[in-house]
């Protein structure tokens, strides 16, 4: 844009002119736009266009790129609810609009630079209103520094600082004896070695002394374990094909990894009829999500090993762990994902332990277009994080496996927990809870709220 | 390299007043991949579109950028230009510089860099575009139609007409609907019967109409041209090709006294009936919910007096299957329902009036039935409770409509018009009668209807109060209306033998399952949408589906009539093509990066995404994935949004398209 | 004779590099502000001021100093496609002197081996010029965890490869510095104090196997069911290789638009299930365990044959940041 961008005819110093884009549907906002132009009504020149058939064609990363090339402000617009030429796909639209607004608050984008509205073919008025209005704000605003920015360290009220001398003690290797068997672990190797002998399956996924085992003969039920370090969630494997070519398969599962194949059956990516489900009772494992979980008991199981007396908490924590973010400025919020991302190295590992990432070709892998550069950049790791997150609207059923897989130690659960949070406030959703429940994303309501939206 | 030709159009002086034409066709010259670009005073016009023919062809041209107007204005036209130079149409863009640019900013030089830039991003759209062809969807050329009231039959009858098989099918045992319980027809007092029933004897022995009558649409699948639609056959208990009208069981038939639906509850009707004389078909029905033989085995009278054998009590719904290529809704309307039991959370009854709790408070279609000349009370105007003529009659208008408090906001459009009728006709029956009207506005906009209210005030003594009744209540056998005239400015109280109340008109019963059944969609009040309430009132979102009727929105016989004949039209338009061609600009999936989670088959406004497998030539299973059928996709892209993967993608607005647009703006 | 320095005139002298403009990189926490999920975690960073450098408490950062000679993502040239054609143009790399600080022995050790690597078929001027303004300071280890392995590869937690000056620990707030080379004997000149206390340590992680052994036997059992029953819960991500400090793969990508660009190297893994993807679809390495068994045959056969040495100095960092527990050590354990 900068190229382009014409100098005021006098000798007066150049102003800043916001670059602002705006993703419209052909058949309401761009006749609206179409009709302001019929109409002869002025607006500034600062807009630039993208048409598309209907807002349930823009994509959440459209705003991301519209950013990242520079804009100072996006612009998305469309039929008003009841009137979209397709019958819904301002409906589709709007939700995920609605969920997408809470993942960049989070985030902490300047979400005074995102405008969202409905404009009719009949209101070349309104078109003329809010390109004006943006223009101006956008104007005084500035332009969209703060993008990706740096300022210094971010401290989160009452967090620990840097310190000199960690009092860290580095996570055990796994390869030593692990603790002795409990009544718990006791049964599951008997479950397993009478399901193997049997023939009821022909593989257990389960928990081993090192990590994740496949057993498929009977007498190696003995490298099952089950302790306090059986924190991975091991549903992921069911997307591997190497594991299904091995045969019916058992899987051990806590409360929490269970949500995983909920969704699974959701997605069409596994019948639960096709596998065999052994749940552990889990009183906790130490981790954050131990504290807020309500499933220490495991619902659609086969069989259930083990007792608890756990209660489930109160739905108020469940969010207690985002507060210290959200209490900061979005531009202090942005300074810490900044710094938080820098350090991302593109290793993907929080993809790979992601049950719901079952894509073949990931979105990143794809390269035309580019639409997530895979480079380790500011750029290509918001843009990465932000499209996982997302992606995982309505899926992520708080594992938190990517958080530990991270790395570089990043804090993903904190993307996770907002677009979680958001589900359930905005559409009383939780994944992996109900079977019968519409997915999130690819569902609507007429009731979904729009107060953001003018 | 590309070769994209970019022709620049002054519009005379509506582009080329603001924009500098030349600064701007100097600039696009430069961009990667322009081979020309030139302008031009009139790119629409002929010599126009002959530079960009000419250059197509001179120049290799792969693509076209028509920076003008808006692509709803030419979009067709510079397609088709480049499609007689032989360049793929839809490798063809424009860029809106007038309504967008010339004619919203004056700034000279801010307009021409703004233009510049939105010619940037057609040309980069246009580089990636593919060469599409339309797509082609055999067509079975036969129509469905539902409803059989005055709009389903005109809509049948003119296609049957010109050649082609319609099934229609009729929610009740006859056709005929609600102008066939109506007594005489504004603006001309024509029976309604009279005028109605021939074209029901047309549609019963049409040899191109099959009809299904006592049935309703159970299922329904597929897309413009190539629909399969279930069909239920409720049990009638009668054979109707057996059976000849003869009238033997109905006279025999000792449970006389049920309400006749067709008079509304006005006059009964036996347990095996026809509805009104004139059926069609002319056949009678046994009411399975008052039958004594159905309930516990008694009676059976009819079936021995049946010479025809055509009475069977084992008879059971059936499902049948029809293939059609188009469809026409034309459901009709039903009253708004006075009473307190209502169907919506925000609709409240008008108890105030009594309805259901005075004998002599009836609404405007049971006053048709007690007018009719065929109707319970013979054509004599006899009040429900004693049979008494009314001396003084009142008529309340909006009832129900225009009310935001606790009806219906918006106006049912022919209840002034019938009220007038009826004020006239009262006055002709009982000479000596007087009828009072409460109306709030008068609504008489068609042709020769101003002059007929005008006809019931000045010439048959119609009594008008600019106002509304507040209550109404019974004393000494006399009904009390206490309203008020706003034009006098004092409230008025009428001791009137009857009253009758124009309810406001409301889409049928189960409308709105049905349309569900067909993609399309319903307002609030349940009234179907069309595609764009001024250029399509007759089509609906979904392709080879339309409406006509009270079904859309309340209104009178012409305009049924004539809404009809128009889906009708539309109808023949879709059977006219040898092959349906229907714009490629569709969704596809990527079969091979496909992850099968189906979240786009759930988000599909149209249902067009199907569940599919990839299997190897010989058969073997390799893989499930998403897959877009053609005929159905309307290309939103709502598809592409929701897929992770981003396996699907839209013809016309792919990914690399919009992604390269939104990159060329740095 | 041996000279020391205290631990705060150690942190005056890295405050002083930072005055200077080096870029002075070292072992710092970075505390996650939600609690454990991994607790505060240690990673080689750059330190905007000293008081930021670890020196104690941790056992191994999680990562590695190869990303401040080879980074992550690195720019090798901008294009700009116009109407006249193609025009390149150099990328300006950021070039400042570097102070790696107390780093371990095996990440030093594995310095040069990406010394051969990126300068065998092709000088890469990229790396080289880093390499000449980086001097590396390393800490010897006091201790070790079940995830070391350094004595297995020919290494201990005082070696001295690729080091150019070691600090030992002597326990009180006082290390003994040893300069290797004139570089470390450069960075320390005048800074230290005479003394007569030599550090002494613990003698390092018992030999878990043998590197000779390893060789003959990823050589001979190529088809061996000992790479599956290893390796099946791999997961295919990158955390191994890019947390290793002598891998060294990258990719080559391209990212601009159809007007400009710029090409830049990527750090990527064998692991990736598309590393080894043919164009026409096959892939040679087409599981999880066949990806495995590559990386341990690169590590332990072919790169020795290649260039005399193991690519792999026992850091442990592979199996600390596996998500599940899988790594050179833990494989070639069950040896």
């Amino acid at each position: 844009m900068s190229e382009n961008h014409a100098a005021p005819a006098s000798g007066r110093p150049v102003e800043f002119e916001p670059k602002i884009v705006a993703f419209v549907c052909n058949w309401c906002t761009y006749l609206g736009a179409d009709l302001a132009g019929t109409t002869r009504l002025e607006y500034p020149p600062n807009v630039r266009i993208i048409r598309l058939p209907c807002t349930g064609r823009i994509d959440f990363n459209l705003i991301v790129k519209a950013f990242e090339i520079g804009a100072d402000s996006v612009l998305v617009s469309g039929c008003h609810p009841g009137d979209c030429h397709y019958t819904s796909g301002n409906y589709h639209a709007r939700r995920r609009w609605i969920l997408f607004r809470e993942l960049l608050q989070a985030l902490g984008f300047d979400m005074e630079r995102i405008h969202f509205t409905w404009i009719s073919a009949a209101e070349g008025h309104k078109w003329q209103e809010v390109v004006k209005e943006i223009t101006e704000k956008t104007r005084q605003k500035g332009p969209y520094k703060e993008l990706y920015q740096r300022n210094g360290e971010v401290a989160f009220p009452g967090s620990p600082r840097p310190s000199t001398t960690p009092a860290v003690t580095p996570e055990p290797l796994r390869t030593g004896a692990s603790e002795p068997s409990s009544a718990a672990e006791q049964e599951l190797r008997d479950t397993c070695r009478r399901l193997l002998a049997e023939e009821k399956v022909k593989v257990v996924i389960g928990y081993g002394k090192r990590g994740p085992v496949f057993i498929t003969k009977p007498e190696d039920v003995e490298k099952l374990v089950w302790n306090d370090e059986c924190l991975a969630n091991l549903a992921v494997y069911l997307k591997r094909k190497e594991i299904r070519a091995l045969g019916r398969p058992a899987i051990v599962v806590k409360g929490c990894d269970e949500r995983a194949l909920v969704v699974l059956e959701k997605e069409s990516q596994l019948e639960r009829k096709e596998i065999h489900v052994i749940g552990m009772a889990c009183q906790g494992l130490g981790e954050p999500k131990c504290e807020i979980c309500e499933v220490h008991l495991p619902r659609i199981a086969d069989e259930v090993i083990g007792q608890l007396d756990k209660q489930a908490p109160d739905t108020a924590e469940r969010w207690k762990a985002l507060e210290s973010l959200m209490a900061l400025p979005a531009a202090q919020r942005m300074s810490y994902w900044a710094t938080e991302f820098e350090r991302c190295v593109k290793c993907y590992a929080c993809r790979q332990v992601c049950p719901m990432c079952y894509c073949e070709r990931c979105l990143v892998d794809k390269n035309r277009p580019t639409v997530i550069e895979p480079s380790a950049t500011d750029k290509g790791n918001f843009a990465w994080h932000i499209l996982r997150a997302f992606h995982l609207a309505g899926r992520c059923i708080g594992c938190d496996e990517c958080t530990r897989a991270c790395s570089a130690g990043i804090d993903l659960r904190l993307l996770n927990l907002s677009l979680a949070k958001a589900a359930e406030e905005h559409f009383a959703y939780r994944a992996g809870m109900d079977p019968k429940a519409e997915p999130l994303i690819g569902a609507y309501s007429l009731q979904d709220k729009e107060n953001f939206i003018r | 390299m590309s070769r994209i030709g970019v022709f620049i159009c002054w519009c005379g002086e509506n582009i080329a007043r603001t924009v500098d034409v030349d600064e701007v066709t100097r600039q696009v010259a430069e961009f990667p991949g322009v081979r020309c670009a030139v302008n031009y005073k009139y790119m629409c016009s002929d010599p126009g579109q002959a530079i960009v023919r000419d250059k197509i062809v001179s120049e290799r041209l792969d693509s076209v950028v028509v920076a003008s107007c808006s692509p709803h204005m030419h979009l067709r036209t510079f397609r088709s230009a480049a499609s007689l130079a032989g360049l793929n149409p839809y490798r063809v863009e424009m860029a809106n510089i007038r309504e967008h640019c010339s004619w919203v900013h004056p700034n000279r030089a801010q307009a021409t860099a703004k233009a510049v830039q939105l010619i940037r991003l057609s040309v980069e759209k246009a580089r990636r575009d593919h060469e599409l062809e339309p797509i082609r969807v055999p067509v079975t050329r036969r129509a469905l139609v539902i409803g059989g009231g005055v709009a389903g039959i005109q809509a049948a009858l003119d296609i049957a007409n010109s050649g082609y098989e319609v099934v229609m099918v009729e929610r009740e045992p006859s056709i005929g609907g609600k102008m066939a319980g109506l007594s005489e027809t504004f603006p001309t007092l024509d029976c309604s019967q009279c005028i109605l029933t021939p074209r029901m004897v047309e549609v019963g022995q049409h040899p191109k109409i099959k009809l299904y009558s006592y049935s309703e649409v159970e299922t329904v699948s597929g897309y413009v041209g190539n629909f399969n639609v279930t069909i239920r056959q409720k049990a009638r208990y009668v054979d109707i090709k057996r059976c000849t009208g003869c009238g033997e069981c109905w006279n025999v038939c000792p449970l006389k006294r049920n309400p006749s639906e067709f008079d509304y509850a006005m006059g009964m009707r036996p347990a095996i009936y026809v509805p009104f004389p004139q059926a069609v078909p002319a056949r009678p029905v046994i009411d399975a919910k008052v039958c004594a033989k159905i309930i516990r085995n008694g009676c059976g009278l009819c079936l021995k007096k049946c010479k025809a054998e055509a009475i069977n009590f084992k008879d059971q719904d059936k499902l049948v299957e029809e293939k059609v290529g188009a469809v026409v809704i034309a459901t009709g309307y039903k009253l708004y329902n006075i009473g307190k039991i209502q169907d919506r959370p925000k609709l409240e009854g008008y108890g105030e009036y009594g309805y259901g709790k005075y004998k002599n408070v009836i609404d405007s279609l049971q006053f048709e039935r007690l007018l009719s000349a065929s109707g319970p009370t013979v054509g004599e105007l006899k009040r429900p409770s004693d049979g008494a003529q009314p001396k003084s009659v009142v008529f309340l208008c909006c009832v129900g409509s225009r009310d935001n408090a606790k009806g219906l906001p918006y106006c049912s459009k022919i209840c002034c018009m019938y009220t007038a009728k009826h004020a006239m006709l009262y006055k002709h029956k009982v000479h000596d009668g007087q009828a009072h009207v409460f109306y709030m506005d008068i609504r008489a906009g068609g042709k020769g209807y101003e002059e007929f209210v005008r006809r019931a005030i000045e010439q048959d003594g119609a009594q008008y109060y600019r106002g509304r009744v507040s209550k109404i209540t019974e004393e000494n056998g006399k009904l009390i209306v206490r309203g008020t005239d706003t034009l006098a400015g004092e409230p008025v109280t009428i001791e009137a033998d009857m009253v009758v109340l124009a309810n406001a008109m409301r889409p049928a019963d189960g409308v709105e399952q049905l349309a569900q059944k067909f993609n399309v969609g319903y307002d609030e009040y349940g009234f179907l949408l069309e595609s764009h309430p001024k250029l399509r009132p007759v089509e609906t979102a979904s392709a080879g589906v339309y409406i006509c009727g009270a079904c859309q929105a309340p209104k009178d016989i012409p305009e049924s009539v004539a809404q009809a004949s128009a889906a009708a039209s539309k109808v023949l338009i879709t059977f006219s093509a040898s092959e349906l061609t229907r714009e490629p600009e569709i969704a596809k999936v990527n079969e091979d990066t496909c992850a099968a989670c189906f979240t786009c088959t759930h988000a599909c406004p149209y249902h067009a995404i199907e569940q599919a497998e990839v299997r190897t030539p010989r058969g073997v299973f390799i893989k499930r994935t998403a897959r877009v059928n053609p005929g159905l996709c309307m290309g939103c892209g709502t598809c592409v949004a929701v897929c992770p993967s981003k396996s699907a993608d839209l013809e016309g607005f792919t990914e690399q398209q919009i992604y390269s647009m939104v990159e060329s703006l740095v | 004779m041996s000279a020391t320095i205290s631990q705060s005139a150690l942190r005056e002298l890295a405050a002083g590099w930072i005055a200077q403009g080096k870029r002075v990189v070292g072992p710092r926490l970075i505390a996650s502000p939600s609690g454990p999920v991994r607790d505060g975690r240690v990673f080689y960073a750059a330190l905007q001021s000293s008081d930021q450098l670890a020196l104690g408490g941790f056992i191994h950062p999680a990562n590695s100093m190869k990303e401040f000679l080879f980074p992550k993502h690195e720019e090798l040239y901008g294009y700009r496609i116009t109407g006249k054609g193609i025009e390149l143009n150099e990328v300006e790399p950021l070039r400042a002197e570097q102070v790696l600080i107390a780093g371990r022995p095996c990440d030093a050790a594995a310095l040069p081996i990406l010394d051969h690597v990126f300068n065998w078929d092709y000088k890469d001027d990229l790396y080289n010029t880093q390499r000449q303004l980086t001097t590396v300071v390393t800490l010897a280890c006091a201790a070790h965890d079940e995830a070391c392995f350094c004595t297995s590869v020919g290494l201990a937690p005082d070696a001295e490869r690729g080091s150019d000056a070691m600090l030992f620990d002597l326990g009180d707030g006082e290390y003994e510095v040893r300069c290797l080379t004139e570089k470390g004997k450069a960075l320390f000149d005048g800074k230290l104090q005479a003394s007569e206390r030599v550090a002494s340590l613990p003698s390092g992680p018992e030999k878990r196997f043998d590197a000779v052994e390893v060789r003959a036997f990823v050589k001979d059992n190529f088809d061996s069911p000992f790479w599956p029953a290893q390796t099946m819960a791999c997961l295919g991500c990158g955390a191994c290789a890019y947390t290793c400090p002598t891998c060294h793969c990258f990719d080559i990508v391209d990212e601009g638009n159809i007007e400009r660009g710029v090409r830049a190297r990527n750090w990527d893994s064998c692991q990736f299930s598309m590393f080894t993807l043919h164009a026409s679809g096959h892939n040679p390495r087409p599981n999880q365990p066949a990806r495995q068994r590559q990386r341990i045959d690169h590590k332990f056969r072919i790169y020795p044959e290649k260039f005399g040495e193991i690519l792999c100095t026992g850091c442990g960092n592979c199996t600390r940041n596996c998500p599940e527990g899988i790594g050179v050590l833990s494989v070639l354990s069950a040896l």
